[in-house]
Parts: C-alpha cells; sequence; structure tokens
C-alpha cells in the first residue's frame, strides 16, 4: 500500500482505536519515506522530519516532497487529534470506573457507619427500656426482666444480624424489632423471655410466626432487609 | 342483662344521661394516651404501642365533647405523651371487640381482638397503627 493510500485511507476511518492502529502503520512508513527523503533532500537521515517539512514549504511549494511534507502534516494532525480522542476516551473511562468504585466503597462505608450509629441508639434505648418504671405506659405495665434487656443486646450486637431495627417495648413485657423500608413492607421480632414472634406484611400478604428461634429471627431479617 | 345494667342489675347512668354499661356506639370515639417514643423516626407509629395481654385499655366519649376528654385526660387520669383517636365503628371495621369495663372510670372500654380473645393479633395492631389519629400533646 502506497503512502497516500495509506494516508487517504485513514482520514476516513471513524473508530479511533482502528485509526490508531492504522495510524501507527502510517506513521512508520512515513518515516521511512522521511529518512528516505531527508537523505536524499539533505544528505543527511538525521535531519528532524519537522524541520525538514517547515524548510521545504517555505523554499518549494512544487516539489512531490511539498506533497508529502503537506500530507505529513496533515497525518501528524490527525495524529493529534486521534491521540486526544483516544486520551480523552482513555481518561473518561478511568474516571468512570474510579467514580464508580468511589462511589460504591463512600456507600459502604456510609452504610456502616449509618448502622454503627443506629447500633449504639439502640443500645441507649435498650438501657432505657430497661430502667422503665412499673406502669410506663401508664396502663399498668410492668418492668422489664433484665434477662430480655440483657437478651436483646446480644442479638444486636454479638450475631449475624446485619441491619439493625427500631426497638420498641410492649405492654406485655416483650421488646419489638421493627423494619419497615416502606408502606408496603413491614418485618416485626417480638422478642419475649421464653420466645420469639414474628410477624410480617408484605403488600397485604402477612404473616405470623409464634415461635421462632433466634437463628430463624435472624435469617428472617436479613433476607427481608437486604432486599431494600 | 341488658345493656342498661350492671351486674347488681341497677340501671347505671352518669351525669348527661350517659351509661357507662351500654355498648360502645358507632358514632362514639375511642382515646387512647400513647407514649411519646412509640413514633418511629419516620413519623409512624410502632404496633408495639397497642400489645396488652390483657386487652388495649382505652376511653370512650360516653357523650363528653373532645375538649372534656383532653381535660380529663391531663386533669384527671394525668395521662402523659400523646393522645390517639380513633372511631368506634372504624376499630369494628378491623374487628377490634370493644369492651365497655367502667369499674374503676366509667369510660373505661376494653379493645380486644375478639369477645372471647383478649390481646389483639399482631395484623391487627399493624392496621390500628395506621387508622388511629393524633389528637395532641398531653
Amino acid at each position: 500500500m502506497s503512502f497516500y493510500s495509506h494516508i487517504s485511507k485513514l482520514l476516513n476511518k471513524k473508530n479511533p482505536v482502528d485509526d490508531l492502529k492504522s495510524l501507527e502503520t502510517s506513521w512508520d512508513f512515513l518515516n521511512e519515506e522521511f529518512k528516505y527523503l531527508s537523505g536524499t533532500a539533505s544528505g543527511s537521515i538525521f535531519v528532524d522530519p519537522v524541520e525538514l517539512v517547515k524548510t521545504n514549504l517555505e523554499t518549494d511549494s512544487d516539489s512531490s516532497f511539498t506533497i508529502l511534507a503537506k500530507n505529513y502534516k496533515k497525518l501528524e494532525d490527525r495524529v493529534k487529534i486521534v491521540e486526544e480522542r483516544q486520551r480523552v476516551s482513555e481518561s473518561t473511562q478511568t474516571e468512570w470506573i474510579l467514580d464508580n468504585k468511589s462511589k460504591i466503597e463512600f456507600l459502604e462505608n456510609q452504610l456502616i457507619i449509618n448502622e454503627k450509629v443506629r447500633l449504639r441508639q439502640n443500645l441507649s434505648a435498650l438501657i432505657e427500656i430497661g430502667n422503665l418504671e412499673e406502669n410506663w405506659n401508664q396502663y399498668g405495665a410492668k418492668r422489664f426482666n433484665q434477662n430480655l434487656i440483657y437478651k436483646c443486646m446480644n442479638i444486636i450486637t454479638e450475631t449475624e444480624l446485619k441491619y439493625q431495627p427500631e426497638i420498641f417495648p410492649t405492654g406485655r413485657q416483650s421488646i419489638q424489632f421493627e423494619y419497615e423500608p416502606d408502606e408496603n413492607h413491614y418485618l416485626e421480632i417480638e422478642i419475649f423471655d421464653s420466645k420469639i414472634k414474628l410477624y410480617k406484611r408484605i403488600n397485604s400478604k402477612s404473616i405470623s410466626e409464634d415461635d421462632i428461634n433466634l437463628q430463624t429471627a435472624i435469617n428472617q431479617i436479613n433476607e427481608f432487609q437486604s432486599k431494600f | 342483662m341488658n345493656s342498661n345494667q350492671n351486674s347488681s342489675g341497677d340501671i347505671q347512668k352518669t351525669n348527661g344521661g350517659f351509661d357507662k354499661y351500654s355498648d360502645v356506639k358507632d358514632s362514639e370515639t375511642i382515646f387512647r394516651a400513647i407514649w411519646s417514643r412509640y413514633w418511629k423516626r419516620d413519623g409512624k407509629l410502632s404496633p408495639a404501642a397497642f400489645k396488652d395481654d390483657n386487652g388495649l385499655s382505652v376511653d370512650r366519649d360516653g357523650d363528653r365533647t373532645k375538649e372534656k376528654v383532653i381535660s380529663d385526660f391531663r386533669i384527671i387520669r394525668r395521662f402523659q405523651g400523646n393522645m390517639v383517636s380513633i372511631g368506634a365503628k372504624k376499630c369494628r371495621d378491623i374487628e377490634i371487640f370493644l369492651k365497655p369495663n367502667p369499674e374503676y372510670w366509667p369510660y373505661h372500654v376494653l379493645a380486644q381482638d375478639s369477645e372471647n380473645v383478649v390481646p389483639i393479633s399482631d395484623a391487627k395492631c399493624d392496621q390500628l397503627r395506621f387508622t388511629v389519629r393524633f389528637e395532641c400533646e398531653l
């Protein structure tokens, strides 16, 4: 393939990657041509091609060397454009990847921070519940058994529980863990001294289980909340 | 025994003709004081507020104005927190049974799951929290 056909092919290309490959070939080809022409024109193959182009553009506008030089300049400009396009494309991709990676890291950190904040709030809530006096709800509710408070503290701190609940006492000496990501999804785990109850509502369908073990309760919570 | 008689057979009426033993009328309003910590971060009420194995103690209006009920809650009953209300008809719509229980307070009513089952079920507590209306801070 001749140098000119390389250039004309090159200038009609759209894909920057193909352009670059093609350019590399053209560039080598062109440099070889230049080495030859420089050697011919100046008697030396070590002349800077750009300087040579400038010199020849100023001195000889009609020679085949001038045509080659003009094309060389065109090619050089084209190389700059393609390189710039490639650089922008690569940097945009890199920025996008870095941006998403940092966003994910940020969100993960944020989730961990939020969970830690909620854990602290829940520990405070349990301490407050543990300190509630007789008749705390003004309708005769009894004080909470401290073993139940410790049981709940253990659940929120020492188990595989991935998501912190909102915690509420009930008037029947149980403590309720609630998850309500939206209007249509609600899960409550009610913890008594001797049993754990579950109530779940998804849309208008509700499910109750009267006595589940702790591991089942935790699995239910993790599964329910992981969808949000 | 008809609804106007107590266990001794006497017709019990308070001032203004209210019969404390009578069934709660659909037109009546039911009130309850709620611990303010039962409201969640998103402003919703927790169903835990309605869980009581002895039935949910509430007050019927018993021909009192809302202002009088609030005043009674604050001054006589010395309740604190927030007051919520619900129409008796709405209570029945979610199948909560209202049982007058005026021995210690003429307007006292027990809200139960049914006539024979006292604690309100979890599902009904869940419905109840969306049906009650916030009235005021006590």
